[in-house]
């Protein structure tokens, strides 16, 4: 235990020391004041423009699904190239074979960050949603928020040689935001393209509440994560 | 000839770190979202995708190309080489701004913005080559990746949300003081051709002229002063 603290809290040392920890807060807290004052006031200056009654307001819950989701991949991103460092300097190899262990490294990098992330952009959505949210649907979405972030993390620690192919990767995996704008903007039939994505499914559960929503997005979220867990543990050792 | 072999060794890189093999990828996706929306947005959507993706890639990878290149001693042996700043720059610019214009016909294409393909071409080069410039100079001020990415995002709120303001309709012509109003007018409207092409030249060469001194600064600290 004492092991895994400390090493968490060398992960938490090296992304503040890149300001990092910083950028991550001030760009969630900043995107969260920027959807709940600025959004409002923008959607009256384009509903007097265009002289409609409605033109973002339909889409606020997908403003409050961005914000709930950017924390936990921004930090889990943070997270990952530290790891990419650390494999970089043959360090992971070394960190596996102290009392840390394989398991103890992956959580105390990628776990811990994941989960305190996440508590910190169900709070975010608390302070600055636009929607109303109902317990039970925020703790829903943000497992799933989590666990996406965690398998984009272990898929860029993966896929990766060097920080050069992290920062690639990073880009690629970026299109888990891309399925939460589908079930606002495209039409119905052509939704299901985006089968794959989680935030597809997670975005269809935050806009029509079928439970039936949330279970794929949770089973798929969870399906993504032991082919990548078992490559992470075998690229360590 | 140095800058020819500078350059394919350019492309070789980032053929080999997958930058070909991930904007395959990028482009699919977005050939499909453009074919997925109304026709009427296509063209603006398309030049917001070109803008902030292809053509400000060097923004987004340069830290981690410097970083990989100072971690293997490629830029202490290039220091010390005949090479010159202003080559190495180069090389870096045009590999990059060739990847980046590709990608951008490809999207115009699909998105009904290729009226004038050579026109097109020069446009987007150039803004590839501004954001490459920026992200070579935070790249040789900054020691790591996370570093580098913090630094880069005023500069993209910087460069982008004027842009995407001037699209959505604020088109005052002072705005055409700023480089990514001028990509936007030149390729969307071309009402003031003049004035946005002078304005995006002068950027263009500015910053590189401003990337080779500081390029030249930075080699010099790696153990070789060349002019």
């Amino acid at each position: 235990m004492k092991a895994l603290v400390q090493s968490f809290f060398m992960v938490f040392r090296q992304v503040r020391k890149d300001s990092m920890l910083i950028m991550v807060c001030f760009a969630s807290v900043l995107a969260g004041l920027f959807f709940r004052f600025a959004i409002p006031r923008l959607e009256t200056l384009l509903c007097t423009y265009f002289m409609k009654s409605s033109i973002l307001e339909p889409h606020y819950r997908l403003f409050d699904l961005v914000l709930n989701l950017l924390a936990p991949y921004m930090l889990c991103f943070a997270a990952s190239m530290v790891m990419l460092d650390e494999y970089d300097q043959n360090m992971t190899r070394y960190l596996s074979v102290t009392p840390l262990k394989k398991s103890g490294y992956i959580v105390s990098h990628l776990v811990i960050p994941a989960v305190l992330s996440t508590v910190v952009s169900m709070i975010l959505v608390v302070a600055f949603h636009l929607t109303v949210w109902s317990f039970l649907d925020l703790v829903a979405v943000s497992i799933v928020s989590l666990l996406s972030a965690f398998s984009v993390a272990l898929f860029i620690f993966t896929f990766s040689h060097n920080k050069l192919e992290g920062m690639a990767m990073a880009k690629l995996s970026g299109c888990i935001l891309l399925g939460l704008p589908v079930p606002f903007f495209v039409q119905a039939e052509l939704q299901y393209l985006f089968f794959a994505f989680p935030s597809f499914w997670i975005a269809k559960f935050s806009k029509e509440g079928h439970v039936v929503f949330f279970l794929v997005a949770f089973i798929l979220s969870l399906a993504y994560i032991p082919p990548f867990l078992h490559k992470v543990e075998r690229k360590i050792v | 000839m140095r800058n020819r072999a500078l350059f394919f060794g350019d492309i070789r890189f980032q053929w080999k770190y997958g930058f070909y093999f991930l904007y395959l990828v990028f482009t699919l996706l977005y050939l499909m979202i453009l074919q997925l929306l109304p026709s009427a947005w296509k063209p603006k959507v398309a030049m917001l995708l070109v803008f902030s993706d292809p053509a400000a890639m060097g923004l987004f990878f340069m830290g981690a190309i410097i970083q990989l290149e100072k971690g293997e001693h490629t830029l202490q042996s290039l220091s010390v080489s005949p090479v010159r700043s202003h080559e190495y720059v180069l090389s870096k610019l045009f590999s990059l701004g060739l990847l980046a214009t590709l990608v951008a016909l490809c999207l115009a294409t699909a998105g009904k913005l290729l009226d004038h393909p050579m026109h097109f071409i020069l446009v987007v080069f150039a803004g590839s080559c501004i954001f490459s410039s920026i992200g070579m100079m935070i790249a040789t001020k900054t020691e790591t990746l996370n570093q580098f990415i913090v630094a880069t995002i005023p500069m993209e709120l910087v460069i982008n949300l004027p842009a995407v303001a001037y699209v959505l309709g604020y088109n005052h012509p002072l705005m055409l003081l700023h480089p990514g109003c001028c990509i936007m007018e030149l390729i969307l409207f071309g009402e003031r051709m003049v004035l946005a092409s002078l304005s995006l030249s002068f950027w263009a060469i500015g910053l590189f002229l401003l990337t080779i001194h500081v390029v030249e600064g930075f080699f010099s600290t790696l153990g070789g002063a060349k002019k």
